[in-house]
């Protein structure tokens, strides 16, 4: 008798451990992504400048030339100047031009600044002058396009579903498709979307309408399975309440169903808009894997998106690239961070 | 009804954003597509071809080179130019024919194939044979094809290391693996083993350089301005005791070098003059010469004559446009 008790005991504290190992597991895989991107990342935030009085044009950017008669102070040092200024890379730099920048630290003539290149300026192939403000440009405008497809559509389509369609053979079969396109790989959504949108419909390549569309059919069957979760917690005694009372099924559904589902709602919607926001596959196939040096001024121009440029970014054989990918993973997944507390915030306030 | 007002503005902001919009923008920039090999060259050449004449920055998409050359032949308004590691094929040529596109090659320079691995490990001399023994599925021996079955570089040569043949390097779809299979591979089949000594990397060249740089015994085949942007931490293989460089990819000495090319579509350069501004830019002395941007970058500049060539050519276009 006692030794099953404390065999059963001891189970439990096996058990128990074994969870928590598995936590910090997950944690330390966690905290090392974080790790080696924070420590890759955060050498994108200052950029080294050298004083224009100086004189060494061969030290600064490639396009420091064409801004020579522009009155600036500092000017941007070429990206191997900056990688031998942070992190002591020779590179294919020449023993005199090391001298050189060691010469201009002893004048102070050479010095890191924060660089608000890296936020104002678009895509560039030095990496010392590109910058993620057309990606995130683009992004917005994707996203803004996503929105206005995948919401209305997705909301109206779950409330039709869960309200008022009759159980009939055909809507099960559309809910049980609905419910595994919700899973479909993202991929797929791109092959659809080059199909539907460019080879079909012929709308200008990679513009962020074409993008917008397509991440929007993707977000479309999670909005929808969301949403119908979201409708079906609400209490049917709450409905029966306001039926017996004598509201129409319309006025049901405006005055107390939605009201109580919307934090529900608000959370699926944008979770599911972060995830477009940080998608890539679909995007690499309908061709938004341009070089684009311009930020896009309407939904039809050339667009590429933050996650594309960091693939971009990735493969590119500059050392200064290596940085600034993490640079924009870091801008990334803190704008993912900023729209998962907003729904947390969401969910919260509505709550109470 | 202040609600709807501000629903309603909403959407005419919209519509204004997506009709009226358009418009409004100034010149279409230029498109070009293809190989992503000369990619970041023909997106350095844009930024500074935006600078001097301040037309848009040219869109370039990098595609692959088959790709490109697809949409290139593909109709009238396709791009208007693509960027190949290899010249046209007939077939190519042909089709581009029957669109009625009529275009224009500019060679731009040369790029090496270069086998790098970590400065740590010491190197040893290569032959082309060599590779072909490491690398090829079936190699010959006594007059038939058999399958490769090296494990170790010492059973290739006994002066060789005892260690594991692990190379990484692109996979089919790009043009690089072509050129590889067309240099090294011999009479026994046009492919690279599958048995784990080869590894395909996906496009991207960092990977390989950091599995090269974390793994030892591996060796990597990256592109020469990936080597030369990590040449403090790689070294190169010589080949048939030929050291990739500069000078010796440039003299066509080292056997793994290939030329990069340019097409531009000669329809209508009437209607664009910023293409011919663009090709101008792209072959002058400023971009590919010996102390060039583009050679800062990688790209290995053209013999003199061929640059002249080159020169001619564009200036040719100049001519068409005017006239």
């Amino acid at each position: 008798m006692i030794s099953s008790f404390t065999k059963r005991h001891r189970k439990e504290k096996w058990f128990r451990r074994l969870g928590l190992a598995s936590l910090f597991l997950a944690l330390l895989f966690l905290g090392s992504i974080f790790g080696e991107i924070i420590y890759k990342g955060y050498p994108a935030f200052f950029r080294t400048v050298i004083a224009r009085e100086s004189g060494q044009i061969s030290l600064l950017n490639p396009h420091a030339r064409y801004h020579l008669s522009e009155a600036q102070e500092w000017i941007i040092a070429s990206d191997d100047v900056d990688m031998y200024y942070k992190h002591g890379y020779v590179g294919k730099q020449t023993p005199t031009q090391i001298q050189t920048i060691e010469d201009l630290k002893k004048q102070g003539q050479i010095r890191l600044v924060f660089n608000t290149a890296f936020f104002t300026h678009s895509d560039s192939r030095e990496p010392e002058l590109a910058g993620i403000w057309g990606a995130l440009i683009g992004s917005l405008l994707t996203l803004f396009i996503t929105f206005l497809t995948a919401f209305p559509l997705g909301i109206g389509a779950a409330l039709y579903l869960e309200e008022f369609a009759s159980k009939t053979r055909f809507i099960h079969w559309i809910e049980a498709n609905i419910n595994n396109l919700a899973a479909v790989p993202s991929i797929l959504f791109g092959l659809l979307g080059l199909v539907l949108f460019i080879h079909f419909m012929g709308l200008p390549r990679p513009s962020a309408l074409v993008g917008g569309l397509t991440l929007g059919l993707m977000s479309l069957p999670v909005i929808v399975v969301t949403t119908r979760a979201a409708l079906s917690s609400v209490p049917t005694a709450l409905k029966e309440a306001a039926l017996g009372l004598g509201a129409t099924p319309l006025q049901v559904l405006f005055h107390h169903v939605l009201p109580t589902a919307l934090p529900g709602m608000m959370t699926g919607v944008i979770l599911s808009l972060a995830r477009a926001l940080g998608e890539t596959a679909p995007l690499l196939m309908i061709g938004m894997v341009a070089f684009i040096g311009t930020p896009p001024s309407s939904f039809l121009d050339p667009t590429t998106v933050l996650p594309v440029q960091i693939f971009n970014w990735s493969r590119s054989p500059e050392m200064g690239f290596v940085e600034n990918t993490s640079g924009a993973i870091l801008i990334l997944l803190f704008i993912l961070v900023l729209l998962n507390g907003i729904a947390i915030f969401i969910r919260k306030r509505f709550e109470s | 009804m202040f609600k709807k007002e501000l629903k309603i503005k909403a959407l005419g902001l919209f519509i204004y954003f997506m009709f009226l919009a358009q418009p409004v923008q100034a010149k279409l920039p230029l498109r070009i597509v293809g190989s992503s090999a000369v990619f970041p060259f023909a997106a350095t050449v844009g930024e500074h071809f935006s600078h001097k004449t301040h037309e848009p920055i040219p869109l370039i998409e990098a595609l692959g080179t088959g790709a490109g050359i697809k949409l290139f032949c593909g109709g009238l308004n396709g791009p208007d130019g693509v960027i190949t590691s290899r010249p046209f094929t007939l077939g190519e040529k042909e089709k581009c024919e029957i669109q009625g596109i009529k275009f224009e090659e500019f060679k731009i320079g040369q790029d090496g194939l270069i086998f790098v691995r970590s400065k740590r490990e010491p190197p040893f001399l290569l032959t082309l044979q060599d590779l072909t023994q490491a690398l090829a599925e079936k190699i010959p021996q006594n007059g038939t094809c058999i399958k490769n079955q090296y494990k170790m570089w010492d059973e290739i040569k006994k002066s060789f290391p005892s260690s594991l043949i692990r190379i990484l390097g692109p996979a089919p779809t790009s043009g690089t693996y072509d050129i590889l299979v067309e240099k090294i591979i011999g009479s026994c089949g046009p492919y690279l083993r599958h048995d784990g000594a080869y590894i395909e990397a996906p496009a991207n060249e960092n990977l390989i350089i950091q599995k090269v740089l974390n793994s030892p015994h591996t060796i990597g085949i990256v592109t020469f301005s990936f080597y030369v942007q990590n040449n403090t931490r790689l070294q190169a293989f010589s080949i048939d005791g030929v050291i990739p460089s500069f000078a010796s990819i440039q003299e066509g000495k080292y056997p793994l070098s290939r030329p990069l090319y340019l097409y531009i579509k000669t329809n209508d350069l009437i209607a664009f003059p910023a293409l011919t501004a663009y090709v101008l830019e792209f072959i002058s002395m400023d971009a590919i010469g010996e102390r060039g941007y583009l050679s800062e970058k990688g790209l290995i500049p053209l013999s003199p004559q061929d640059q002249e060539m080159m020169q001619k050519r564009a200036q040719h276009l100049k001519q068409m446009e005017a006239s």
